[in-house]
């Protein structure tokens, strides 16, 4: 009965806490008096505790002197801005009565703000405020102190030829960084935030008359839906607006490159980026997305295509090649060539798990040596991967616990999902290659198929923001296989496609493409 | 939940199935060769198989060892095993008491069958072959001179196992045409035919003697040659042909590979390497008896010349002329004998059933008796392409 009670006085607290709550957001929605006094008590209370917060008092030289305040976030201001526009135009010219706020300070931005609320909340975005004796708003001064991390090379998605410029945490450099991408006032860019307690900022970012407007406004009723206290990272936003919560397959996309961001927004698709994360999310993301990569677009168009079904082919062998070793091997063994077959026999002699044991024992241990290369500091990784790969396997092999042609099977399984560009898609196969196992131990190719239909059916059920996620294979179309598995020549992409973009398909024009090879008359 | 609960079940019920179809590879005894002979003690079957050894890749990496095992300390690649039964599939299943692990035979490419089962008659064998699911009708089909269990027990020289050599003799044979050997379907197929009788390849037993160091005594080294070719009448053996017969059949069948001709020519020899471009055997319409007309060109270029003459175009001309008549003369010898065996190897009767279904059907029911009344016109046009990289003959 004791432990039965604990938890409904918990939920009275939070009850009572949540009133309280909603006490201080109606009070919060209060507008600012003309009563100085009153309005900096009030600001007072509501920052009592927060001691980052500082204020600054001074007297507006004017006649009579105007008592003011500034309040401010310590350690994000520019002190330079602060003392030269806002302190020094303030007290030391006299100014005619007349002159308005904004006729007085100098610095670049400067808004209004009418509610308590609003001036709490730009007091916490890292603005100064200014509050002045008998003025019943206060004014949000932009003096933010460029303190971030300077753009640098992406970790996760790198290129040999294209622009080493990755997103920050920075929203606004993040936007920056777009914008100087597309010079166009048809890019829209909706800022708002997200979180009741953490008030994260993002931005929504799509290209007018190109993106599905339908797209885009799932975009922002999903926005609207998400009730939460914070979000530290793009990642927790993308798992509370996908389509399908429970699936393996992502249905939001996530790039780390600007330039990545602006060809998804030519092409239609809607980027979604959030402060204090250097991953920008884009949806529509389909199936196909995670094995293409931005080099391809700007190597030359043979070397992409080949590169491009080189992934393909490795995907199927990052997702299949553990499964369709055991079943071949214990179930089919008709089906290897006699030759490679004596081999293999030799090789497994003495072996004591049986095969689908072994697979998935060394599938194990090879992504346990993954994921203790990833923790660790980057000197430590390696010194992980060498001794784990070569020294354990080598000496597992020597022992006799697995056969030799397990740890190739494992190591190409592994080197296969390296090569997919997408982490999020590397990870799916990562993660289904062990049902498929374990069909495989079962059912044998019987199984391998049994699963990959079931995969397939899951597939064709998904939609990410209302596009088909086998799109454009299925529903078909062919106008847009043109950059599927091969990448067709640059001059030869007409048209953004289709299951994408709506509005304004044309990309160039036919009869602009003067740089193909005429010829000779 | 209650769809994830019964989701659960049934994945849990997958393992349940036990893997009842699967084999670990270690647990496989891989037959790699497989003989047949008559029982020696009595009325039934002796089957002789070559199973793989599993120890011997671990062991070493070298190929090595004898197929009957013992006297090599090597550890054989394959162990040599017999056992004899009522029928063909009684004897496989007695081989049982002898292996540990489960019997394929899935990757039998070679199947050996010894003299005196294949005189008595090949039904039975090809009856199990045939049916059998695990068996490749794209195995190979040789009869042995002697029985099949000798042969098997002869050492492999060059590969790790018998049956690896044997696939390497049959695969090159094209380079000398000396031998033929079908494959189990082509045999299976002929066999139905009355139109053609079927043939096999011919394994012959050789001993040869071989130093085995420059100061010790010969050795005698016993091995396995494939020449010639084992012609059948139903599924009985009717007679062999010599290697030089067999380029015969093999180019008068249209399977020809290269083939090399010795011409004596003005008191010296010179050999030809040639090959056929195109041979094409067909009835001659309403002939009755049938007559047959072979049109046979090829091509070739002088391999060696013991002789000092300079070659010259009339001179060539002329040993084109007599190469062509020695190859007709080559391939009338294999018309000869089938004439001469009553076997219809060359499938004459297909061929006109092919062209005359009518005449055919008369003729079927006497045939292959009547096969002696059969003449065959042989025109043979054949092209000397080069003298090699010298025209005159190297002389002192």
């Amino acid at each position: 009965m004791r432990k039965a009670r604990k938890p409904r006085k918990s939920l009275k607290l939070w009850e009572k806490k949540a009133q309280e709550l909603e006490k201080q957001v109606q009070e919060q929605q209060s507008p600012l008096s003309d009563d100085f006094q009153a309005n900096c008590a009030m600001i007072d209370a509501v920052f009592q505790g927060c001691d980052d917060v500082s204020t600054r008092d001074f007297q507006i030289a004017q006649d009579p002197p105007r008592p003011a305040r500034l309040y401010m976030l310590k350690g994000t201001l520019d002190k330079t801005i602060i003392n030269d526009s806002i302190i020094a135009p303030l007290t030391t010219a006299v100014k005619a009565r007349g002159a308005g706020v904004p006729d007085l300070i100098s610095a670049h931005m400067l808004t209004e703000v009418a509610t308590l609320g609003e001036a709490v909340q730009e007091v916490l975005n890292g603005q100064v405020l200014l509050i002045i004796h008998r003025q019943a708003r206060a004014w949000s001064v932009n003096a933010k102190a460029a303190r971030l991390r300077t753009v640098a090379e992406p970790e996760t998605q790198k290129v040999v030829r294209g622009p080493r410029e990755g997103l920050i945490e920075d929203l606004e450099t993040n936007l920056t960084l777009v914008r100087k991408r597309l010079k166009t006032p048809a890019l829209k860019i909706v800022c708002r935030s997200v979180g009741r307690r953490s008030n994260t900022e993002l931005a929504v970012l799509h290209l007018e008359g190109v993106a599905d407007p339908k797209v885009l406004a799932e975009v922002h009723a999903r926005l609207n839906k998400i009730d939460i206290d914070g979000i530290m990272d793009s990642g927790e936003l993308e798992q509370l607006i996908e389509d399908n919560t429970i699936s393996v397959f992502p249905q939001v996309g996530n790039t780390e490159r600007p330039d990545n961001i602006a060809a998804a927004l030519l092409n239609g698709r809607v980027a979604i980026l959030v402060d204090n994360s250097p991953f920008a999310l884009i949806v529509p993301n389909v199936l196909t997305d995670m094995l293409q990569s931005s080099d391809d677009y700007y190597e030359r168009f043979q070397f992409s295509s080949l590169i491009r079904i080189l992934r393909y082919v490795l995907a199927f062998v990052a997702l299949l090649s553990p499964a369709l070793y055991v079943a071949i091997t214990t179930f089919h063994h008709e089906m290897i060539p006699t030759d490679l077959l004596t081999n293999l026999v030799h090789a497994r002699a003495g072996v004591p798990f049986p095969t689908v044991i072994e697979a998935g024992l060394m599938e194990l241990a090879f992504e346990a040596l993954r994921e203790a290369g990833l923790r660790l500091p980057k000197a430590v990784g390696q010194a992980v991967s060498i001794v784990g790969a070569l020294i354990i396997g080598q000496a597992a092999v020597e022992a006799g616990l697995v056969s030799p042609i397990m740890v190739i099977v494992v190591a190409a399984t592994g080197i296969a999902s390296f090569t997919i560009p997408a982490f999020n898609g590397a990870v799916v196969t990562r993660m289904l290659k062990f049902p498929l196992l374990a069909a495989a131990g079962t059912l044998g190719l019987y199984g391998i198929s049994l699963a990959l239909a079931i995969i397939i059916i899951h597939l064709t059920s998904l939609r990410s923001f209302g596009v088909p996620y086998l799109s454009p294979m299925a529903p078909i179309t062919i106008s847009d296989w043109k950059d599927l598995i091969v990448r067709i020549p640059t001059w030869a992409m007409y048209q953004r496609p289709t299951f994408i973009a709506k509005g304004d398909l044309q990309r160039q024009s036919k009869s602009a493409a003067g740089v193909q090879p005429q010829k000779k008359k | 939940m209650k769809t994830v609960a019964v989701l659960l079940l049934i994945i849990m019920l997958l393992p349940l199935s036990g893997c009842w179809d699967s084999v670990e590879l270690d647990q496989l005894a891989m037959v790699l060769l497989i003989g047949v002979d008559t029982d020696p003690m009595g009325d039934g079957f002796e089957v002789t198989v070559h199973v793989l050894n599993v120890a011997a890749g671990t062991a070493s990496g070298t190929a090595g060892g004898t197929g009957g095992g013992g006297g090599s300390k090597n550890i054989s690649q394959t162990l040599t095993l017999s056992a004899r039964g009522q029928t063909i599939s009684d004897a496989t299943r007695n081989l049982r008491g002898r292996v540990q692990g489960r019997f394929s035979f899935h990757h039998v490419r070679v199947v050996l069958i010894g003299e005196d089962l294949a005189r008595k008659g090949l039904q039975p064998v090809l009856d199990f072959l045939f049916r059998a699911p695990e068996i490749r009708l794209t195995s190979y089909l040789l009869v042995c001179q002697g029985t099949a269990r000798e042969m098997m027990l002869l050492a492999p020289e060059i590969s790790g196992t018998l049956d690896e050599e044997l696939r390497g003799l049959i695969e090159m044979q094209g380079e000398w045409s000396k031998a033929y050997t079908p494959r189990l379907l082509e045999f299976c197929a002929n066999y139905g035919d009355n139109g053609i009788q079927p043939v096999a390849g011919r394994l012959i037993n050789l001993t040869y003697r071989t130093p085995v160091q420059p100061d010790t005594d010969e050795q005698q080294t016993k091995t396995s040659i494939i020449e010639g070719l084992a012609v059948f009448r139903d599924d009985q053996l009717r007679g062999w042909l010599t290697g030089t017969e067999t380029i015969g059949f093999s180019y008068l069948i249209g399977k020809g590979g290269a083939m090399v001709l010795v011409v004596p020519w003005h008191a010296a020899k010179i050999s030809i390497e040639l090959a056929p471009e195109s041979c094409n055997l067909r009835y001659i319409a309403g002939s009755n008896p049938p007559r047959f007309q072979v049109n046979l060109a090829a091509t070739g270029q002088v391999m060696d010349y013991t002789g000092e003459i300079e070659f010259t175009p009339t001179l060539l001309t002329e040993l084109e002329a007599l190469a062509a008549a020695m190859l007709g003369d080559l391939l009338m010898k294999t018309v000869e004998k089938a004439r001469e065996m009553e076997t219809d190897f060359l499938g004459y009767g297909s061929i006109i059933s092919r062209q005359d279904p009518r005449q055919w059907q008369a003729l079927n029911k006497k045939w292959p008796e009547t096969l002696h009344a059969v003449d065959t016109d042989i025109e043979v046009k054949f092209t000397l392409r080069h003298t090699g990289v010298t025209r005159s003959p190297l002389t002192r």
